[in-house]
């Protein structure tokens, strides 16, 4: 009897097609850039300046750089992102960003919180991370292919992977 | 002095400094689909136990064998031999299993449905589910009070915490706290409730018996659950990557702490001379010496710590 209960356990938290709950995920990109954490961060140190983003097309906010300032992100491919800053901190070279509420067919995650950090790598050179938390864009239960976990995680690698290249493309020989 | 009586007291004297800190730290992995068990004086790995389903919060046994484990995506709770190491029994659960909560008394376990209202009881020799209370709209952060008489259950999306009496199935009380509450503890006593609210970034503070908020205390962005280290609370911000810690006389913030991103689940030593504190995004713990307010020690625990519980033993 034993065997077969645990064979059928086994197979029981095996099936995939179970997942129903929110956990929220994280996605991490990094990028190394052939130039000083300074000469890096004095790029993307403006909270209102994402010109360095290849997806972004404009941004508009209030023009702080101090937590709760806010801004928003048109965008391309279309649709806008308004997010809030949380954390700002120059002399680490790394602030942190919330997105509470947004259109999920723009970006099919919810509840997005992001972390963008410079910091010195061997030879004179930089190592930019761009760290993100989010929930899938449907919290529910049973949510359709293109707002699920995977389509959540995919869709945030691939922005983050998208801004970091483009900075990198502003620093020839990175 | 005889030499067997000699020995044994040198023993206890030896194993003393080591018992004032805690011995383990039972961290739900999210992403890794484990519990790992961490030395937290060093941060040295001493198991790793698979659970499956996306591991998240975590009650310990008053005994302190038994870890309970809800997995949002089994969905279900796994009951852990803390000194074995290992799964002893799954239960599978409807719903978005998250919070939990043991009953001091041994016999109940309290699991929250963070997607429907539901708390459902479990009995925890057969490990079945025992029956369910309606307790409020996506119950989150759970409690009992010491004497297991009353369960409280942050109504995340009610703004409310509600009371339970042991045995019954229907709110004693509702009582509105800030938006969002998510985490909620209880005093040794068992006279104050504190829950985190997300939303409106303070600490609601329970006078229990009375059954009234008291006050409201502003902390960091997104706070998620306090833990108490004798006069002083400390709570979790997520957003902001600290920790807030509080006069429980006066209700003041003082100054806060930078631990690592995403800090979750917080717990303190049974001596309250330490906290520990689970950095989601940074995989790590965060050591704190609760007296000084500062960071002593941090160290790697593996892919996306929640601990959204008790999870120290002892």
């Amino acid at each position: 009897m034993l065997p077969i209960r645990a064979l059928a356990l086994a197979l029981l938290v095996a099936t995939p097609a179970l997942a129903h709950g929110p956990t929220r995920r994280k996605a991490e990109e990094t990028v190394t850039i052939n130039a000083a954490p300074d000469k890096v961060w004095a790029v993307i140190a403006n909270f209102h300046d994402m010109s360095w983003d290849p997806l972004v097309a404009a941004t508009t906010g209030d023009g702080g750089n101090t937590p709760q300032s806010f801004r928003t992100l048109k965008l391309k491919a279309g649709g806008e992102l308004n997010d809030d800053l949380e954390d700002y901190d120059a002399k680490a070279m790394n602030y942190s960003t919330f997105l509470p509420h947004n259109d999920p067919k723009v970006l099919p995650v919810t509840n997005l919180s992001t972390h963008l950090t410079v910091e010195t790598a061997p030879g004179g050179k930089s190592v930019v991370s761009w760290r993100a938390a989010f929930y899938r864009g449907d919290p529910k239960g049973d949510p359709a292919p293109d707002q699920n976990d995977a389509a959540a995680e995919k869709a945030m690698h691939a922005f983050l992977r998208a801004g970091l290249d483009g900075l990198a493309a502003k620093f020839p020989g990175s | 002095m005889n030499p067997r009586r000699l020995a044994a007291a040198l023993l206890l004297a030896l194993l003393a400094p080591a018992a004032a800190q805690a011995a383990e730290a039972f961290v739900t992995l999210q992403q890794a689909n484990a519990v790992a068990v961490i030395n937290p004086a060093t941060g040295a790995l001493l198991a790793t136990i698979p659970v499956p389903g996306h591991p998240a919060g975590i009650a310990m046994s008053r005994d302190l064998t038994r870890a309970y484990v809800t997995s949002p995506d089994l969905p279900g709770v796994s009951e852990i031999d803390t000194v074995g190491r290992r799964v002893l029994r799954t239960l599978t659960l409807p719903g978005g299993p998250l919070g939990i909560a043991a009953a001091p008394d041994g016999g109940a376990l309290y699991v929250a449905d963070w997607y429907g209202s539901d708390v459902m009881v479990i009995d925890t020799r057969a490990f079945t589910l025992q029956r369910r209370i309606t307790a409020g709209q996506s119950p989150s952060g759970l409690a009992v009070t010491p004497d297991s008489q009353m369960l409280v259950v942050a109504a995340r999306l009610d703004d409310a915490l509600v009371l339970v009496r042991a045995g019954e199935d229907k709110p004693a009380a509702t009582i509105k706290v800030g938006a969002h509450p998510f985490g909620v503890t209880i005093d040794p006593a068992g006279t104050r409730a504190y829950a985190a609210d997300v939303e409106s970034d303070d600490v609601a503070v329970i006078d229990l018996a009375a059954r009234r908020l008291v006050t409201r205390i502003k902390v960091g962005r997104r706070p998620y659950v306090v833990a108490l280290a004798g006069n002083i609370g400390f709570v979790t911000n997520e957003l902001a990557g600290t920790v807030t810690p509080f006069d429980l006389k006066t209700f003041t913030p003082l100054a806060a702490i930078r631990v690592g991103d995403n800090p979750e689940g917080i717990q303190a030593s049974a001596d309250g001379i330490h906290l520990y504190v689970a950095n989601w995004m940074d995989d790590s713990m965060s050591v704190i010496d609760a007296g000084a307010r500062q960071v002593t020690r941090s160290f790697p625990v593996g892919d996306s710590p929640r601990a959204f519980g008790t999870f120290l033993r002892p």
